[in-house]
This record gives structure tokens, C-alpha cells and sequence, in this order.
């Protein structure tokens, strides 16, 4: 490690940096559960990805950084930036062969193609198009779901559209104050986790391409 | 770091990021007790990685001044072999210092001695023959292709 990165490290304000590196990763695994794979939970509800959570990947980013496994050049990039881009790394490693195997076994079928996936880019690769057309099942599915609770049904609608609460209140012509927003945001985001972590709807209906 | 390439599908992209962007808004304690309510014990994990970083560090420190004892061994067999010139007679002494002071053996050795010592007259035999042993030693370090056995100016 060299002196100037050493110096940067060590006078780096952890108590910031680590909330940031964790809420990343964390947000990365959910991601992923959009992408086929599912993700399970842990004893304190922490999304797993291969049994690690949020914080062993941002602590095992910060390992390879300090024993020189990662390379930084802090002209280019921030140690924020480059301790996410190891996480990012890190979490795709572990889950790409997991993915690729996913991949295989989606049937793709060109006739189905969605209109959306042509309008936002005009020349999308094979993986985008199933990313999208996987995406825009589950997240179907997942309204469905919630479609019996009216309220954040609604404001699920909403937010397709909008993270402004006072927008939200005025899309949903008052129905959801402002002041809900909170609550509402906690009630979805607990609702999603427990969706993205139910292993058997990822393998029994979507991967197979069943609509 | 933009995550939001994940994701394909406008209407999902934009739920995630009105779920997500609001943590940037947080101050510090309320972004950690975000983390906790979704099942983190980020004061350990900021405990344990400070650890970690002082750990590593130190490490470093000891590697280093390992390295630097390994080179004043190394320097220390170098000086036992170097020729020694408190051994030799006062003319050889004489005659040596004399050279480095004209110039014969380099501009460096010659500028060292006249910056060091404003009257070369006044210094000892003893004191020219260290001076010399300093310098056989200065030289054997510099040079790259040194080999076993003693070498003299």
C-alpha cells in the first residue's frame, strides 16, 4: 500500500462511510432479486446473498482494498466510490454463476417481446430484454400481491411515477398525505423484502418464462 | 456507483429509487438506525472495521521496520568487510586523504569533506582514517556490483 493511500485510510471517517457502504450493499442484493436471483434473509432480516449480508461484503471490499488484493487510484475516484465498485464486484462474483445458470434456462421467445422493452432502447441486448420482460413479471406479480391492500396499492402506483410525497398526494387527489408517506414507504419496503426472499415463486413460475 | 442499470423495467426503476433515495437525506444516527431496523449492528460493524484498518496499518509499520533492521544488519556485514584504514600507517592515511581532498576519487567525496570541516588541516590522523572507513563504507553500499572481499578508494 502506498504512503498517500495509507494516509487516506487511515484518516478516513468510518462512522460515515460504513452506514453508506452497508445501506449500497444491502440495496445491491434487492436488486438482484429483481434479476432472478432470491435472495434469503437472515436472522435479523438482512438480505443474504450466499449466506453473507450487506455488512460482509462492505467489510470484505475494505480487506482487499487494505491488503492490496484492490487496487485504488485516488485521483480518479474517492474511497466511497472505489469501496462500492469492490462491493459491486464482490456481489456480482458471487452470484454470477447462479445468474448465468438462471439465464440459461429462461426459453426465450422473440413474438413476446413487450412494447416497453422496445421503446426504451431501440437495439436492447438478449440479456436486457429478459432482465426486462423478468423484471416486469415479478413486479406484476408483486402488485397483485398487494392488490388487496388498497391504500399502498395506490401509493405503489404512485411511485412509478413520483418519490415526492406532496406529488404523491396530489397524484393520488389527496388520498395519500404526505405525512403517510413514511409509514407507507416502511409498510412497502418490508412487504418487498418478504416477496424477493420467497425462493419458490423466482423457480417455479418465472424463470420458466410462464406469464 | 449507479445501481439503477440493474434494473430494466421503467415502472420497478423508479419504485426502487423513491425506496432508496430518501437514505441520503438522513443525518448520521438516523441513517444507522435505518440500518439497524433493517437488521444491522452498524455500530459493530464501524467498531470492526476500524479494528480491521488500525490492524493492518500497524502491520505495515512492523513490515517496514523489519525491512529497515534487515538493512542496518546488512549495512553492518558490508562495514566489517570494507577496508579499514585506522589499521594502516600515517603516510597511507595521509597520502588517501589527500587524494579525496583533491578531487582524485570524485567531486562528491571531495565537496562532503570541505563542507564538513572548514580547516582540513586541523584534523587528526585518527580522525582522517574514520573519515575514510565512512566513506569505503558509502561506497561499497553505492555500489551495484560490489563483490565479496574488501575494496579501497
Amino acid at each position: 500500500m502506498d504512503d498517500d493511500i495509507e494516509k487516506l485510510i487511515n484518516e478516513a471517517n468510518w462512522d460515515k462511510l460504513m452506514p453508506e457502504l452497508v445501506n449500497y450493499a444491502d440495496n445491491l442484493i434487492r436488486r438482484y432479486g429483481w434479476r432472478g436471483f432470491s435472495p434469503r434473509k437472515g436472522p435479523r432480516g438482512q438480505l443474504l446473498a450466499n449466506d453473507k449480508n450487506a455488512d460482509d461484503f462492505s467489510q470484505e471490499a475494505i480487506r482487499r482494498l487494505l491488503d492490496g488484493r484492490r487496487k485504488w487510484n485516488p485521483d480518479k475516484v474517492d474511497l466511497l466510490g472505489v469501496l462500492k465498485g469492490i462491493i459491486k464486484s464482490i456481489i456480482s462474483s458471487e452470484l454470477k454463476s447462479l445468474e448465468n445458470q438462471m439465464l440459461k434456462d429462461w426459453v426465450e421467445d422473440p413474438n413476446k417481446l413487450d412494447p416497453i422493452s422496445k421503446a426504451a432502447d431501440p437495439n436492447p441486448t438478449t440479456d436486457v430484454l429478459l432482465d426486462r420482460k423478468f423484471q416486469r413479471q415479478t413486479y406484476e406479480a408483486f402488485k397483485e400481491l398487494v392488490s388487496n391492500d388498497a391504500e399502498l396499492s395506490n401509493y405503489l402506483e404512485a411511485l412509478e411515477l413520483t418519490h415526492l410525497p406532496r406529488e404523491i398526494e396530489e397524484l393520488t387527489k389527496g388520498e395519500i398525505k404526505a405525512t403517510r408517506a413514511y409509514e407507507l414507504k416502511r409498510k412497502l419496503k418490508s412487504k418487498l423484502d418478504t416477496f424477493l426472499t420467497k425462493s419458490d415463486f423466482h423457480n417455479n413460475n418465472l424463470i420458466r418464462g410462464e406469464d | 456507483m449507479n445501481i439503477n442499470t440493474d434494473i430494466k423495467y421503467e415502472p420497478l426503476k423508479n419504485v426502487l429509487y423513491a425506496l432508496e433515495y430518501d437514505f441520503s437525506l438522513l443525518d448520521d444516527e438516523e441513517k444507522k438506525q435505518n440500518l439497524r431496523e433493517r437488521g444491522f449492528d452498524i455500530d459493530a460493524s464501524i467498531a470492526n472495521v476500524k479494528k480491521m484498518v488500525n490492524n493492518a496499518l500497524q502491520e505495515k509499520r512492523i513490515t517496514w521496520k523489519e525491512k529497515a533492521q534487515q538493512n542496518l544488519v546488512q549495512l553492518n556485514e558490508k562495514a566489517g568487510k570494507a577496508f579499514k584504514w585506522v589499521n594502516q600507517s600515517y603516510e597511507e592515511i595521509e597520502e588517501a586523504f589527500g587524494a579525496v581532498v583533491s578531487g582524485k576519487y570524485g567531486l562528491q567525496p571531495q565537496l562532503q569533506l570541505r563542507g564538513a570541516w572548514k580547516n582540513l588541516k586541523e584534523l587528526s590522523i585518527k580522525d582522517k582514517a574514520a573519515i575514510l572507513d565512512s566513506i569505503e563504507i558509502l561506497k561499497m553500499s553505492d555500489s551495484e556490483d560490489e563483490k565479496d572481499g574488501q575494496t579501497k578508494i
